[in-house]
């Protein structure tokens, strides 16, 4: 003892060096021999000088940000240390199924985005923020209105029938209302659990994928407020098709009936079609009853327009977006709050579109005592929407309107001579088209309807309220235990009043309508859980999981409609005189759920998952109702392997793998409707002959239906290079669906509703390839930048069918083939000698083999022969970001792209339909037409009866393209101005700019249009989604 | 609670199971009222789309589509039905018209299969088994003999050739679709249905959208008419007006033909102002009030009728050689009635009837008693006897029947006669048709051919000048 002692003093000596962290000495970092109180840190330039006890004696260098380093002294005098960034430090926390991990711990694909990202882009439905940013996430909005829902889809498309949407889950509960009502201003982040490892713990309903969106929560300390405001201007993102001009529509007009006058061997073709011109479109814009146009074609000299009617200015508008938002966060080491309050508007791209929402959030977190806490998660939103149509074929779609409706027609009344026709008042009148008189009365097209006066008399308007109520309670104990039980409600209500103006347009025969929709959607989940986590020596941490869930989901709808107002402008359902229609309904689902989740990891090194989940569910019948989902994960940290220490720029990486299965039971109609009972063979009720009750048969139905599932195989790998310099993963899976839901068509000579029934027939396999970086390429000093892109690889291939082809509508599914492959005629061209379309067709021999192709002129599909035209699914997509700093400036920009697949563009079909629809709007690559033998072009004649214009390969276009999603150029004003104020903190200054670019070849086509839905790969007159200007101003305080 | 009780409770609300429909009367007969509707109202669900389709709404939409694809009838606009009177919508197999016909057709079809089928299993009384089977089978019926008629050549042109297919099960899980039968079969089908319904089917009924002995009768004298069974077609015809007991009411015939209760009307369906099509009701497509470029009139029809016809309800339209037609009245809430029946027509089938089948004196006196009731100034039968009086007859059905679906085109094409349009078309549409013209049928949908293992592309109808009928299998 005492020689120990002596041994002691003898080898206290002193040991020097410096700490350096990338090259340069590293200030401030602690130095403390282990096991005692004795330490110092460094000084400016990373250097220490400290006495030790022995050579035994183990230095420990500790630098917040950088990985703890532990030297043993051993006889040196001088130690110099580098230290490394610390991974785990650095990478985020990532929000997962009932719970967090460490990005470190991570054995399962999830892409998650944090506020930056969200709260950079300007979005009204927050779904959109994930276009780009996350690979393997494709959204499609294909509409310019305000708040309208995005089809979202996470690894392709899983399913035909049920709903490929994803499962949303706010704050660890289901939620199925409308993602417009959640202000991005509140979230915290949002997580896309993209393979069976991350998503199985949903089960039944996770085969889409699953986004966890969560919302922020105050941290201890000072209470800090922010106030964001911006205000700027959005106008559509996409011109219009390009039209041609009155003068020139009516000269193809007239050449449609010449050619028709030709065909039936009249001696005077010119002749007859300048009498019968006026005629064929009852309107003369040259004003008077005789033709403009003379029996040779030429617009007879002396004639001046009356008017050329602009309708796309008279439909769309340029409009505002408003955006304010303040929120106080902050809180004790007891309890933390975090309040948001915000308002937003969005005018959209038609006429009196927009979008309002007041949005309110209070989330409070509070420790009761030492081993009980509690929190509440507390939010509103209200939002009103004008949405006047802009989709689909009804009369006052606007943008339909542009696209078929004419220059030739006025948008107000005109007599014979072509001057306005003014009310009592000395007001125009708006004409729709169905008025007495010789001329410029009665218009063949959408008749009787005038959208400039139904988008501003009539009103539709989508209220929405949200409110959702969350508390949880959370009991530790033994140190090892925590049980927390959780209860949200949901409360949805969607509210629908609509007007319909008794003087133009479809109500005029009934005086006016009043109709009101309202669906109340109500839903709670009860979890509760028990967890068990332990360490055992240090290196073996054991975490175990277990859940109990119950889902209750109930709609109620109501709707109304009443006609017979006493006056315009009435708004509300008492005005109205007679009831025209009223239904309501319910629909309810339930589901009860058990599940377990076990984790270990071996010296953070090693992980290991597994889990399971059984739900029961409503929508099933009772012997096939319950399900199993499971899965397992594990991971491996290569870069902590001693055989790695030599490789240095490699600081990072990690190996991982999963398998597991999820469901998917959000079964849906042909309509797409979700089907809430699709297992049961009912009658429906409401067939009545007027007072008389009647049923009538539903749909047939397959009592053996259950829910799909999907096998998820996964492997991953996550990386950082150069100290993080370089950050990224590379994710590849195979996603095999089974028991694929299934519309099964049925001849439709068996009558059986809807010609088709829902059965689990099919299988399905998407895979792919998803790649993520990050590349820090300035990060310190004045000028920061970094880059960062993703990129998704995707196959879609059916692998087994219930027959050998099913045919619907434009698309053919085959083995071997993808869900949505065109089958569609070939377009042969133009017959250069008779200026008929052509398609081509299979030559049979007498066998019956193919021989050879001809051509046909015929219109009938059994005339000429379909093809596989190509896929409507793109095979890649992802997108860049880049974040330029210096000193107070920012600069970022957010693009994202799509490669690959098709779309049928029957907007340009029904703008290339010639001769065929009288007045119609015509695209300017008419006039290529044919109009003589010999002409060679791709343009057929026009006449009446041609039906060129119908869907082959003519119409598709390749729907790759591009597009600036965000530019933010920002100023932080420097500290030393602002601090003099006292009390503001922070202030910025920002403009920034959405979706101002769009890089794609055709004019007039949104590339964006629709990836499932009643129309997939179709456009279908749907308004451009818009771009925004914004300019804006944060302050803290 | 377990979490089986917990799932369990939710059960669809708006709906009910097949057990409660066939335990009682009244089950089964909220089935029919359910069915008539379903004909009123016959949304195409192929159509892929929310929006309804003006042209395809129900059995009004069927007699207007035969209406426009004739002489007497002019659709000068590019509206509703244009693309049937230019011969468009059969041009193609996959137009929403081919397959509007077929599927209202067979999903009624079915319907009934399964009411059969449910009744016959039930433990209602025989009597009542009876009466529910005998409306049924009319229905059905009805609905092979429409198709028919649009699908396959006419009964006279040979019971070989190639028809519909037939089903007399309804559809189960495992069910696929059944080949195109003969002509010959299927009338088979529809003569027994309607010789059933005809002898026990009540007499009374309580609405009079309801099939009962009066309308089986009618419906076997249209189907006895187009067989080429003349006589049969005659007594059905008789017995179908003497049972249903009012006779001809010439005042009501101006009245705007939108009442079921109107005393000529054998049989309709009706609309209330809650319960509409909206622009797709069958009056859309005449009153202006609602929807200016209505269907016209021919001018070389119109002049077939005197000044004094009470069935001449043209007016001149100002600036055209067009009429506008005024027999079909819009009301202002789309709440007009529909007829599918009426007294006349049996007077015309039992003439034609008794005139093809020897009686032709009989016949004469029927024409006239329709013609002079029609007309007060028409006081001389015209004394045609042969040819002359068949030709007569036919012009009258066109006098009598214009609109409803039944005269001009689909007698022409009933009796596999040649016909064109005249100079009153535009000249694109001046069609001229051969005898069993392929263009007097639709194509069979190519839904079907793509979806029934049991006909294929080669079992398709002719769609071009030269193309031949496929075999019947």
């Amino acid at each position: 003892m005492f020689l120990g002692l002596i041994t002691s003093a003898w080898a206290q000596r002193t040991i020097s060096g410096k700490v350096t962290a990338e090259g340069e000495g590293l200030p401030g970092v602690a130095v403390r021999i282990e096991g005692t109180t004795q330490g110092t840190v460094t000084d400016v330039d990373g250097n220490y000088r400290l006495e030790v006890p022995g050579n035994n004696a183990v230095l420990s260098f500790s630098f917040i940000g950088y990985a703890e380093k532990k030297v043993t002294v051993g006889n040196q005098s001088v130690i110099n240390v580098t230290l490394a960034e610390d991974v785990e430090q650095l990478s985020e926390v990532v929000v997962v199924a009932y719970g967090e991990q460490s990005q470190r711990s991570l054995t399962s694909a999830v892409g998650q985005i944090d506020e930056t990202l969200i709260r950079q882009q300007q979005v009204v439905d927050i779904g959109r923020t994930l276009q780009g940013t996350v690979p393997g996430v494709n959204i499609v909005t294909g509409s310019g209105q305000p708040g309208s829902t995005p089809q979202i889809r996470i690894r392709g498309i899983s399913s035909i029938n049920s709903s490929s949407e994803p499962l949303i889950v706010l704050d660890g509960a289901v939620y199925t209302g409308n993602l417009n009502t959640i202000d991005q201003n509140e979230i915290e982040s949002i997580s896309v659990l993209k393979d069976a490892a991350a998503a199985a713990l949903y089960g039944s309903r996770a085969a889409s994928g699953v986004i966890l969106i969560t919302s922020k929560k105050g941290k201890a300390g000072d209470t800090r407020i922010n106030f964001t405001a911006s205000s700027g201007f959005s106008e559509r993102a996409v011109d219009e098709y390009p039209f041609v001009n009155t003068e020139q529509n009516l000269r193809l007009e007239w050449e449609a009936l010449y050619n028709d006058a030709r065909l039936t061997g009249d001696a005077t073709p010119g002749q007859t079609a300048s009498d019968e011109l006026l005629g064929r479109i009852g309107y003369n814009p040259y004003g008077g009853l005789e033709s403009p146009i003379g029996p040779n074609g030429e617009l007879l000299p002396g004639q001046t327009l009356k008017w050329e009617t602009d309708w796309e200015d008279a439909l769309l508008q340029r409009g505002t977006r408003h955006d304010a938002n303040l929120n106080v966060s902050g809180g004790s080491d007891k309890v933390t709050y975090f309040f948001s309050g915000s308002y937003l508007k969005q005018d959209g791209v038609v006429i009196g579109s927009d979008f309002e929402r007041f949005a309110g959030r209070l989330n409070l977190d509070a420790e009761l005592t030492d081993w009980l806490s509690a929190g509440l998660r507390q939010s509103i939103s209200s939002s009103t929407s004008n949405f006047p149509q802009q989709s689909g074929t009804s009369f006052n779609n606007s943008v339909q309107y542009i696209r078929t409706l004419s220059s030739i027609y006025p948008i107000y009344r005109r007599d014979v001579d072509g001057n306005l026709i003014l009310d009592p008042a000395g007001n125009p009148i708006f004409d729709d088209g169905q008025n007495e008189g010789p001329i410029n009365a009665v218009r063949p097209v959408l008749q009787p309807s005038n959208a400039v006066a139904q988008t501003t008399l009539d009103r539709s308007v989508d209220n929405r309220f949200f409110n959702t109520t969350q508390a949880f309670l959370e009991a530790s104990f033994l140190d090892m235990f925590k049980a927390r039980t959780s209860f949200t409600l949901n409360r949805y209500t969607y509210d629908n009043p609509t007007y319909t103006n008794p003087t133009v347009g479809s109500a005029r025969t009934v005086g006016g309508r009043i109709g009101r929709n309202r669906d109340f959607r109500t839903e709670w989940t009860l979890t509760n859980s028990l967890n068990w986590a332990n360490t055992f020596n240090e290196d073996h941490k054991v975490d175990i999981l277990l859940l109990q869930e119950a889902y209750d989901l109930t709609i109620n709808t109501l709707n109304v409609s009443k006609t017979g107002l006493p006056f315009p402008g009435l708004y509300e359902l008492n005005s109205a005189a007679t009831l025209e229609a009223i239904g309501g309904a319910e629909n309810k689902e339930r589901i009860g759920s058990l599940m377990a989740r076990a984790q270990y990891d071996f010296r953070n090194k090693y992980f290991v998952q597994g889990s399971v989940r059984r739900d029961i569910s409503s929508r099933f019948a009772p012997e096939s109702r319950e399900g199993i989902f499971y899965s397992v994960s594990g991971s491996w940290v290569i870069s902590d392997e001693s055989f790695m220490d030599g490789i240095d720029f490699i600081s990072f990486m990690k190996l991982r793998g999963s398998y597991g299965e999820v469901g998917n039971s959000f079964i849906q109609d042909n309509q797409l409707n979700q089907v809430y009972f699709p297992a049961e063979n009912v009658f429906e009720t409401g067939w009545d002959q007027l007072s008389t009750p009647g049923i009538y048969v539903g749909p047939l139905r397959n009592t053996q239906l259950t829910w799909e599932t999907s096998a998820i195989t996964n492997v991953g790998l996550d990386f950082g290079f150069f100290r993080e310099k370089l950050t990224g993963s590379v994710d590849a899976y195979t996603k095999d669906t089974e028991g694929l839901i299934f519309a099964r068509p049925l001849s439709n000579s068996l009558g059986v509703r809807t010609n088709s029934i829902l059965e689990n027939v099919g299988s399905l396999r998407n895979k792919g390839i998803e790649v993520a970086l990050n590349y820090n390429i300035l990060r310190d000093g004045a000028l920061t930048w970094s880059v960062g892109a993703n990129m998704a690889f995707e196959r879609n291939e059916i692998t087994e069918l219930p027959q050998e082809e099913i045919i619907t509508g434009n698309f053919k599914r085959v083995e071997g083939g993808t869900v949505y492959d065109f089958f569609i005629r070939e377009w042969a061209g133009v017959a250069p000698s008779t200026g008929e379309p052509m398609w081509y067709r299979n030559v049979l021999d007498e066998a019956g083999n193919v021989v050879g192709r001809d051509t046909t002129t015929s219109q009938s599909v059994a005339q000429s022969d379909r093809i596989f035209a190509g896929t409507a699914l793109p095979w890649g997509r992802g997108g860049f970001n880049t974040r330029l700093g210096f000193k107070g400036l920012d600069l970022s920009a957010l693009f994202n792209f799509s490669l690959g697949g098709k779309l049928l563009d029957t907007d340009y079909l029904g703008l290339m339909e010639g001769g065929l629809r009288p007045g119609q709007q015509k695209h300017t690559d008419i006039l290529r037409r044919w109009q003589q033998e010999g002409d060679i072009t791709d343009v057929p004649r026009l006449n009446s009866t041609d039906q060129g214009a119908s869907i082959s390969t003519r119409f598709l276009r390749d729907a790759s393209y591009g597009r600036l999603r965000n530019i933010t150029l920002g100023y932080t004003l420097p500290e030393n101005l602002i601090s003099r104020s006292g009390f503001i903190r922070g202030l910025r200054v920002f403009v920034q700019g959405d979706n101002l670019f769009t890089f794609f070849p055709y004019e007039g086509l949104d590339p964006e249009q629709s990836i499932g839905g009643l129309l997939p790969g179709q456009t279908n007159n749907r308004s451009s989604i818009y771009k925004t200007v914004t300019a804006g101003i944060e302050i803290n305080l | 609670m377990s979490c089986e009780d917990f799932v369990d409770e939710p059960q669809p609300q708006a709906e009910v199971g097949s057990e409660a429909v066939f335990s009682s009367p009244e089950g089964v007969r909220a089935f029919l009222t359910g069915t008539y509707r379903a004909l009123r109202g016959f949304n195409d669900e192929l159509a892929n789309t929310t929006a309804s389709n003006d042209d395809s709404e129900g059995y009004g939409s069927l007699m207007n589509t035969r209406t426009v694809v004739g002489n007497d009838f002019v659709q000068p606009a590019f509206q509703w039905m244009a693309f049937e009177y230019r011969y468009l919508a059969r041009e193609s197999s996959n137009s929403r018209k081919v397959n509007f016909v077929w599927n209202m057709a067979y999903e009624i079809i079915n319907s009934m299969n399964l009411l059969i089928e449910g009744v016959e299993a039930s433990g209602l009384s025989e009597n009542q088994k009876e009466e529910f089977i005998a409306e049924a089978r009319a229905i059905r019926g009805l609905m092979y003999f429409e198709a028919v008629k649009e699908y396959a050549l006419p009964y006279a042109a040979g019971r070989d050739n190639v028809g519909i297919p037939i089903y007399l099960e309804s559809a189960s899980v495992a069910s696929t679709g059944n080949p195109r039968k003969s002509v010959g079969e299927v009338y088979d089908v529809i003569r027994a249905d309607l010789e059933y319904a005809s002898a026990n089917i009540p007499v009374e009924r309580d609405f009079k959208w309801r099939i009962n002995k009066a309308v089986a009768d009618g419906i076997l004298a249209r189907v006895y008419l187009h067989m080429g069974l003349w006589s049969e077609a005659a007594t059905a015809a008789n017995s179908a007006r003497t049972t249903y007991g009012a006779g001809l009411a010439p005042a009501s015939y101006a009245d705007g033909f939108d009442v079921l209760e109107s005393p000529e009307w054998i049989w309709g369906l009706p609309f209330s102002a809650d319960q509409t099509l909206y622009y797709g009701s069958f009056a859309s497509f005449w009153d202006g009030t609602r929807y200016t470029p209505t269907i016209k009139a021919n001018p070389t029809f119109v002049a077939e009728f005197s000044e004094t016809d009470v069935r001449n309800l043209f007016t001149p339209i100002a600036n055209d050689v067009l009429y506008d037609v005024e027999k079909f009245e819009a009301n202002p809430d789309f709440g007009e009635d529909v007829v599918l029946m009426r007294v006349a027509e049996m007077y015309l089938i039992e003439a034609e009837g008794l005139a093809r089948s020897g009686s032709e004196d009989a016949a004469a006196e029927l024409l006239f008693e329709l013609q002079s009731n029609r007309d007060p100034m028409f006081t001389t039968p015209s004394g045609n006897t042969g040819d002359a009086l068949i030709e007569e007859i036919l012009l009258e059905r066109r006098k009598e029947l214009y609109a409803e679906g039944l005269a001009d085109f689909p007698d022409y094409r009933r009796l596999q006669m040649g016909w064109s349009r005249d100079a009153s078309h535009p000249a694109a549409f001046r069609f001229a048709l051969e005898p069993n013209d392929y263009r007097f049928f639709l194509l069979i949908p190519q839904a079907e051919i793509d979806a029934n293992p049991a006909i294929n592309e080669e079992d398709q109808n002719p769609n071009a000048p030269g193309d031949t009928w496929p075999a019947a299998k």
